[in-house]
């Protein structure tokens, strides 16, 4: 798997609108001299895409497999605590009174509203018990207010609609690599902190009683997960938008490959998730060329038809 | 040894244990009975500590309330009355027992997987450790879930109504394989169970419990003999021996 996101990323690099040979390409790779212009569209442009990419897939790909194991649903994203909606928000606010300083404050802004917003739903279904319905139930009302005033905001000033969309199809265009440090970091830290629990977690699958009986502190576990997938999912909105389907379609394809054990689901998703950001970014670059297509579209066209087919079958199966 | 002292729990303003006292003898399988609601499951949530309740639950004088979520799973196995399914093997799943002793590394000693493989040849299902959880009939999942909580190497072991999904032979089996762990294994055993009959024959002793209350503790044989059970149950008690041995038999009018 990590050989297949290798080649991906090797593939992104080396295919884009720009065209350049093999020997060009292994040239400006290595820094020779007389490639300065194709050193430039690789390290300055492809190679942070790349790395977005990457961390794009791997940060919501944690979240995802985190939620669907503490909520016990396997339809669980993101989005269900909020980030999207909570991300939204802060950007609609600080697009509506500061647009100037929307180019600068974007990524803290959608970083804190994703954030914040979990930390609220978190509480609240701290408040009414933390069992898995009551996170869902938060996350849905939670969001629906936070809809509302995206909505409601929009309709005031209608220009804001359009600085707004690019944000929420999500893409990597335009990356630079020094915004990607801070999130990389978050995203590893929840990396690392899920693979710590991941023994527990693991146990939440035979029900909270019986996770209590074996040492389980359930409710600080789960508050610890939903924590931990907010920051992880926030970090990845902060520079790539509201990227769509990837939180809750990679779970699923890394459980086929590697079983239900969360330590290596949490690897094997990182590792399928990269992949696919990649893949689904180089789609888009290359299928329109020289117009591209955001990422989040591409993964909502890949992700949409997948969600159908995990609805279809669960049909089939109840 | 378990003892549950002046125990009160409640669900909003309704009283599901009212004062609730006993103490497990060591060793003994005890059986707890009672009509449904009466508040057994809520005791297991209480001793599970999954429940805020008043009044306090020790073992060895030590309150579980006070203990540390390790130290409380190595003294205490409770297996509860629902179990999901999960995808997993019942290797993986009896292996899950250990967790209360494994370190930050998730590492299984060779302590470890002695005592895995121990359940797993006590409860009877070794030859089943490749097979997924979930394809397993209730009664084989039902004796997987014994092998993990066995795994779990505690002094007492709290089961709620293991029996129920299983047919009368694997039930029979069951309460045997207990009846044997407390003696062989020396464990003490605290069992809801809601067949009377199996009750009388299984438990060296019975709790019964009504409207939250404990209305009798002491040995299957005074129970027989003071007629609480008839009381509770509304229940007709027939006694007939067989080859030398008495049989009891419970039925409803």
């Amino acid at each position: 798997m990590l050989l297949l996101l290798l080649c991906v990323v090797l593939l992104s690099l080396r295919l884009g609108s720009a065209q350049m040979s093999n020997l060009e390409f292994f040239c400006s790779l290595l820094h020779r001299p007389g490639y300065e212009t194709g050193s430039l569209i690789l390290y300055g442009l492809r190679l942070p895409r790349s790395v977005a990419g990457v961390l794009a897939g791997a940060g919501l790909s944690v979240s995802g497999v985190l939620l669907q194991s503490v909520t016990g649903n396997a339809m669980a994203a993101p989005n269900l605590i909020g980030v999207n909606a909570g991300a939204g928000f802060a950007v609609v606010l600080l697009l509506f009174f500061f647009p100037t300083a929307a180019v600068y404050a974007l990524p803290p802004a959608a970083f804190l509203g994703a954030f914040l917003t979990t930390l609220a739903i978190v509480t609240l279904a701290g408040k009414l018990g933390a069992s898995k319905i009551t996170i869902i139930l938060a996350g849905l009302a939670c969001t629906a207010i936070l809809n509302a005033g995206i909505s409601f905001f929009s309709l005031l000033d209608t220009d804001l609609l359009d600085s707004y969309s690019y944000f929420s199809s999500g893409g990597l265009s335009g990356i630079r690599m020094e915004q990607l440090a801070l999130p990389a970091l978050f995203i590893l830290a929840c990396l690392i902190w899920s693979l710590a629990l991941s023994r527990q977690i693991d146990l939440l699958c035979l029900g909270d009683s019986m996770a209590a009986s074996l040492g389980v502190r359930v409710r600080s576990l789960r508050m610890a997960c939903l924590i931990c997938a907010s920051a992880s999912a926030a970090a990845v909105v902060s520079f790539a938008g509201l990227l769509g389907f990837v939180g809750l379609i990679v779970p699923h394809i890394a459980r086929r490959l590697t079983g239900f054990r969360v330590l290596p689901l949490l690897l094997s998703s990182v590792l399928c998730g990269g992949t696919l950001v990649v893949l689904g970014d180089l789609l888009g670059r290359l299928l329109f060329a020289p117009s591209e297509l955001p990422v989040g579209i591409v993964m909502a066209f890949l992700g949409a038809p997948f969600f159908l087919f995990l609805l279809l079958r669960r049909r089939t199966a109840l | 040894m378990l003892c549950v002292r002046d125990v009160c729990a409640r669900y909003g303003s309704r009283t599901i244990l009212d004062h609730v006292s006993f103490r497990l003898r060591p060793h003994q399988l005890t059986a707890l009975v009672g009509r449904n609601g009466c508040g057994k499951s809520t005791l297991v949530s209480c001793i599970n500590q999954c429940l805020p309740y008043t009044g306090e639950i020790t073992f060895s004088d030590r309150s579980l309330a006070l203990m540390t979520d390790r130290e409380r799973a190595q003294t205490i196995a409770i297996l509860p009355q629902v179990l999901p399914a999960p995808h997993i093997t019942v290797e993986e799943l009896v292996t899950f027992g250990r967790s209360p002793y494994l370190d930050l590394g998730h590492r299984l000693t060779l302590r470890d997987h002695q005592a895995v493989e121990e359940a797993m040849e006590r409860a009877g299902v070794a030859p089943l450790r490749r097979q997924m959880v979930d394809q397993l009939s209730g009664g084989e999942r039902q004796n997987a879930c014994l092998a993990m909580v066995l795994a779990q190497s505690t002094r007492v072991i709290v089961l709620d109504e293991p029996t129920t999904y299983m047919d009368m032979a694997h039930q029979a089996a069951f309460l045997k394989q207990l009846h044997t762990l407390k003696s062989a294994r020396k464990k003490t055993i605290l069992v809801i169970l809601h067949d009377l009959n199996q009750a009388i024959q299984y438990a060296d002793e019975l709790i019964v419990l009504e409207q939250g209350k404990v209305r009798f503790q002491g040995s299957a044989e005074s129970c027989l003999s003071c007629g609480i059970l008839e009381e509770i149950f509304d229940v007709r008690k027939h006694l007939f021996l067989e080859n030398g041995q008495r049989f009891v038999l419970f039925s409803a009018d």
